[in-house]
C-alpha cells in the first residue's frame, strides 16, 4: 500500500512537473522586444515563388514581398511608379519605360534595362503562365541602362498594370540561370523583403532588404506567412495571440468579433465578384430575355445580408462602385414581376436548367438562395454540387451543364478582366459567342494610358455586359482581413492582395 | 527461432500486401472526376495551357502503364515528383512527416496514460461509482468528436487561459521547446478516443482476469493487492490491450487529418488533403503507401508482441 502511494506522489509530481514545463513562458513565445517579427496567417501556400509559373490567385501575397514590380499600384488600382519612375509614350505602339537609378537585386546584382528585357522575355516566353498578358508586345529595345522601350503590335493600355503584377516581377537574372528556369527554390528578387526560408505548405520566411529602392518605407524587420487552410483556425490562431495578421477572415468570425475583441478588423470591398456564369449558347439561355429575367429575379441584398452579415455589396456589373473603371448607374431591381414577363415572352415561363456549383457550405447555401428567389418566378434550377476542381471542369473545360455559380477573383486592369471572361477566344466564355458591342467599347480604351479617359470606354463595356446580360453578378463580398492589438498603419487595395508596406508593430 | 520465422512469413505479405493498396489507390483516383491539367492551370487556364499540361504529365497514357511507371519508381526509391511544385515526393513527405508522427506518438501516449489506469480503476469493483463514472467517461470520449474536443480546448487553454499555444502551426527547427508545447493540444484531441477505447477493453480484460481462480489463489498467498492487479492481472490483460493498441495507431493516422487541419498543422494530413484538392496523385499515391507501412508495420509489431507476451501462441 505504502509503494502505491509513492508511486502516485511521485506521478503526481512528474504530471506536475510536466504540466509547468509545458505551460511556463505560456502564451506567445515571440513577443519580447517591440521590432519583431510580423507573423500573418494566410489560407494557402504558393503555388509557385517564381512569379511567371503559378497558377493561383492568392499567391501574390507572398510574392509581392520578395518581387518588386516594375509598376507600382495605389489602394484604388491606380498604377504609381514603382522599380519604374516614369513611363511614356511617343506613339499608341510604344511604352517607354525609365527605371530609378541604382537598383539592385537581393543577390546584389544590378537590375537595370538589360534585367528588365531579360524578365520580360522571359515572361512572354514558353512555359510561362502570363505569356498572354504580353501578346501585344512584339519587341522590348534597350534604349540605355535605364530605358526600356515596348514595341506593341496595337494599342494596348492595360500594360501599366500588367507590369504592376506577375509579368513585372523582376527576378535576378543570375538567380534564374541557376535556377535552371524556375526560381521557386532560388527566389531572388528586388523587393522589399529577401527570402529566409520556405517550407512548402507551412511557412514562408523573408527578411527586411537593405538596399530597397524606398528605404524610407516602413517594413518590420521580418516577415512570416504561416498557410492555415481553415479559415476559423485562422481566426483562432489569432485571438491566441499567434498570428499578427490573418486573411481571408470568414464572414461568420468577423461577426462574432464586433465590439467583443481586441481584433481589429479591417473590411474592404475588392475587384472579387460572385456570379453565375452563363453558357450564352446553350438551349436554355441562349435568349437575352431569359438571362435578364434571371437577374431581375434575385434579391442581391437579401443574399449579401444572409450570405456575408452584411459584409458586402450587391453586385450588378463586374466592379464595385469605388473602382475607377466602375459603371454606378448600372443597378438590377429586384423586380420579379419583370422576370415573369420577361420569361413569358421568351416563352420560358416553366424555364428549367441545372447549375454546377463547389459543394463548399458556402457557395451551397448561396445556391439554394438563388434556387428559391428563382422558384418564386416560376424557374426550376437543379443544383449540382461537385467538389471544387470538377465543377470547374464540368463547366469550362467538358461543357457538361449550362450555368455555373462561382466567382471571379478578378484582374489589375479592368481591359483584362472584360477580356478574360467575355472575349469570343477566352477559355472563360464557353460558348464562344461575343457580346454585342463589347469589341468596340473596349477598343476605345486602349487609347490613353489616363484612367479618366480610359474610364468611359469601361463604362460601355459594362452597359454592353448589362444589355446582354452575359452573366449573373451576385455580390462583392468584402475582403475580411484582422489584424491583433499591436499592429499598425496596415492598408489593403481593391484586389484584395495586401503589400506590408507601412504596417508595424507597436 | 519462432518468432524469425513468423516475422518473415508475414514480410513474405507485405509485399503484395502493399501492391494492391497501392494499386487499389491508383485505380481510385483515376475515378475522380476533375481534371488534373485544370487544377493545375489554376486561373490562368486556356486550352493550349490545358493541353500542354495533359503532355507534359503523360496523361495520355494508360492508366496500368502509369502504374507500372510509378511502382517501378518505387522501387528504386524515386517516389515521382509532385505535379503541381515540381519537388520530389520523397522530399515532400519527408518535410511533413515528423510533425504527424509527434503528434501521433504524443496522441498513442495520452491514450496509454489515461486508458490504462482508468481501465484498471474501472475494473476494481463492477458497478461502483468509480465504474460507473469511468464507463461513462469512456462512452462520453468515443462518442465526442476530436474536432469539436480540439476547438474546446483551443477555447479554453488557449484563448482563455493562455496557457498554451492557439493552433497556427509549428516549425521543430526554429523552436523545438514551441513546437512541442504547441502539440499538446493537438495530441489530448486526437489521443482522447484512444484512451476512452483502451480503457473499456482493459475494464473488459481485467474483470475477467481478476475474477479467474489464479488471481484467488495469489490472494491467498498474501501477496498485495498493487502486485496482483499490476504486476499479474493486468499482465495476463495485455492480450486485448495489444490489440486495440494496433487499432489505435491506425485511427489515429487517420485522425491525424482532422487535427491537423483544427489545429493549422502542415503535416501529413493537411499535405493529402491539399494533394487531393490539387489533384497531386502523385503525392496522394506516396501518402497511401506510407500508410499501408505503417499498418503493415503496426500489425507486425501486435503479431510479434501475441508471441512474447504468451508463448502459446505459434
Amino acid at each position: 500500500m505504502r509503494k502505491l502511494m509513492t508511486l502516485k506522489r511521485t506521478g503526481v509530481a512528474l504530471v506536475t512537473a510536466l504540466t509547468l514545463a509545458l505551460t511556463a513562458c505560456g502564451g506567445d513565445g515571440d513577443s519580447a522586444g517591440g521590432d519583431r517579427r510580423l507573423d500573418v496567417a494566410v489560407p494557402a501556400d504558393a503555388s509557385s515563388l517564381d512569379p511567371i509559373l503559378g497558377s493561383a490567385g492568392g499567391d501574390h501575397v507572398m510574392l509581392y514581398p520578395i518581387y518588386e514590380t516594375l509598376v507600382g499600384f495605389d489602394a484604388d488600382m491606380v498604377p504609381q511608379p514603382g522599380l519604374v519612375e516614369s513611363w511614356s509614350q511617343a506613339s499608341p505602339k510604344e511604352l517607354t519605360l525609365t527605371l530609378r537609378d541604382g537598383l539592385t537585386f537581393h543577390d546584389g546584382t544590378a537590375l537595370d534595362a538589360e534585367a528588365v528585357r531579360f524578365n520580360l522575355e522571359r515572361a512572354r516566353g514558353e512555359g510561362s503562365n502570363v505569356a498572354v498578358d504580353l501578346a501585344s508586345v512584339t519587341a522590348i529595345r534597350v534604349d540605355d541602362p535605364l530605358t526600356v522601350t515596348l514595341e506593341l503590335a496595337e494599342p494596348d493600355a492595360s500594360l501599366l498594370m500588367v507590369l504592376a503584377d506577375r509579368a513585372g516581377m523582376m527576378v535576378s537574372p543570375a538567380a534564374v540561370e541557376k535556377s535552371d528556369g524556375d526560381v521557386s527554390d532560388n527566389p531572388v528578387g528586388a523587393g522589399p523583403w529577401s527570402i529566409v526560408k520556405w517550407n512548402r505548405g507551412q511557412f514562408l520566411r523573408v527578411e527586411r532588404f537593405d538596399d530597397y529602392w524606398d528605404a524610407d518605407a516602413t517594413r518590420v524587420p521580418e516577415l512570416q506567412f504561416n498557410v492555415v487552410a481553415d479559415p476559423t483556425t485562422r481566426a483562432t490562431s489569432l485571438r491566441s495571440g499567434k498570428q499578427d495578421v490573418a486573411l481571408g477572415y470568414a464572414p461568420s468570425d468577423a461577426a462574432e468579433l464586433d465590439g467583443k475583441s481586441e481584433v481589429q478588423l479591417v473590411r474592404t470591398p475588392r475587384l472579387w465578384v460572385d456570379e453565375v456564369y452563363f453558357d450564352l449558347g446553350s438551349a436554355e439561355l441562349k435568349d437575352v430575355r431569359v438571362r435578364r429575367a434571371l437577374n431581375l429575379a434575385i434579391d442581391r441584398e437579401t443574399i449579401v445580408k444572409s450570405a456575408y452579415f452584411g459584409l458586402g455589396s450587391p453586385a450588378s456589373t463586374l466592379f464595385p462602385g469605388s473602382y475607377w473603371a466602375a459603371n454606378e448607374e448600372l443597378a438590377y431591381d429586384f423586380d420579379p414581376d419583370q422576370a415573369r414577363a420577361l420569361l413569358a415572352e421568351a416563352g420560358a415561363s416553366d424555364l428549367s436548367f441545372d447549375m454546377l456549383l463547389s459543394a463548399d457550405a458556402g457557395t451551397v447555401r448561396m445556391g439554394e438562395i438563388l434556387q428559391q428567389q428563382w422558384a418564386d418566378v416560376g424557374v426550376t434550377v437543379n443544383l449540382k454540387p461537385l467538389e471544387g476542381v470538377q465543377a470547374v471542369n464540368a463547366y469550362f473545360v467538358d461543357h457538361a451543364e449550362p450555368a455555373l455559380l462561382s466567382a471571379f477573383t478578378g484582374r489589375p486592369d479592368p481591359k483584362m478582366a472584360f477580356d478574360v471572361l467575355f472575349s469570343d477566344s477566352s477559355f472563360y466564355n464557353v460558348s464562344g459567342l461575343a457580346t454585342p458591342g463589347l469589341a468596340e467599347a473596349l477598343e476605345t480604351t486602349d487609347a490613353s494610358l489616363e484612367g479618366d479617359q480610359r474610364a468611359p470606354g469601361f463604362h460601355e463595356a459594362a452597359t454592353a455586359i448589362f444589355e446582354n446580360a452575359s452573366f449573373l453578378p451576385i455580390s462583392f463580398p468584402d475582403n475580411l482581413i484582422a489584424l491583433g492589438e499591436d499592429v499598425s498603419g496596415f492598408e489593403d487595395n481593391l484586389l484584395g492582395k495586401p503589400k506590408f508596406l507601412g504596417v508595424s508593430l507597436d | 527461432m519462432r518468432i524469425a520465422s513468423a516475422v518473415a512469413s508475414r514480410l513474405v505479405w507485405t509485399v503484395p500486401t502493399l501492391l494492391l493498396a497501392t494499386l487499389v489507390a491508383f485505380l481510385l483516383q483515376q475515378l475522380i472526376p476533375g481534371d488534373q491539367a485544370v487544377a493545375l492551370a489554376g486561373e490562368y487556364a486556356t486550352d493550349e495551357k490545358l493541353a500542354a499540361i495533359r503532355a507534359d504529365l503523360g496523361l495520355d497514357q494508360p492508366v496500368l502503364t502509369r502504374y507500372l511507371d510509378w511502382i517501378g519508381g518505387v522501387v528504386t526509391g524515386d517516389l515521382g515528383t509532385s505535379y503541381r511544385t515540381g519537388q520530389p515526393v520523397t522530399e515532400i513527405v519527408l518535410d511533413r512527416l515528423p510533425v504527424t508522427l509527434v503528434l501521433t506518438l504524443f496522441a498513442l501516449l495520452v491514450a496509454i496514460v489515461i486508458g490504462i489506469p482508468s481501465g484498471v480503476a474501472a475494473a476494481q469493483r463492477p458497478g461502483s461509482w468509480v465504474d460507473r463514472l469511468f464507463t461513462t467517461a469512456a462512452t462520453a470520449g468515443i462518442a465526442i468528436p476530436n474536432f469539436w474536443l480540439g476547438m474546446m480546448l483551443i477555447a479554453v487553454f488557449a484563448l482563455q487561459l493562455g496557457w498554451l499555444p492557439g493552433p497556427g502551426g509549428v516549425d521543430f527547427a526554429d523552436d523545438p521547446g514551441n513546437a512541442l508545447r504547441a502539440l499538446v493540444l493537438p495530441a489530448i484531441a486526437l489521443g482522447m478516443v484512444g484512451s476512452a477505447e483502451i480503457c473499456r477493453q482493459v475494464r473488459s480484460a481485467m474483470i475477467e482476469s481478476l475474477g479467474s481462480d489464479y488471481v484467488r489463489t495469489l490472494r491467498a498467498t498474501g501477496l498485495s493487492r498493487w502486485s496482483i492487479v499490476w504486476r499479474h492481472a493486468l499482465k495476463n490483460s495485455s492480450l486485448p490491450l495489444a490489440t486495440i493498441l494496433g487499432i489505435q495507431v491506425s485511427h489515429l493516422v487517420g485522425g491525424a487529418v482532422v487535427v491537423e487541419a483544427v489545429f493549422g498543422l502542415s503535416g501529413i494530413g493537411s499535405l493529402v488533403v491539399e494533394a487531393t484538392n490539387q489533384r497531386d496523385y502523385v503525392v496522394i499515391q506516396a501518402v497511401v503507401l506510407l500508410a499501408a507501412v505503417i499498418v503493415l508495420v503496426t500489425n507486425l509489431v501486435v503479431d510479434i508482441s501475441y508471441r512474447l507476451l504468451d508463448p502459446r501462441i505459434s
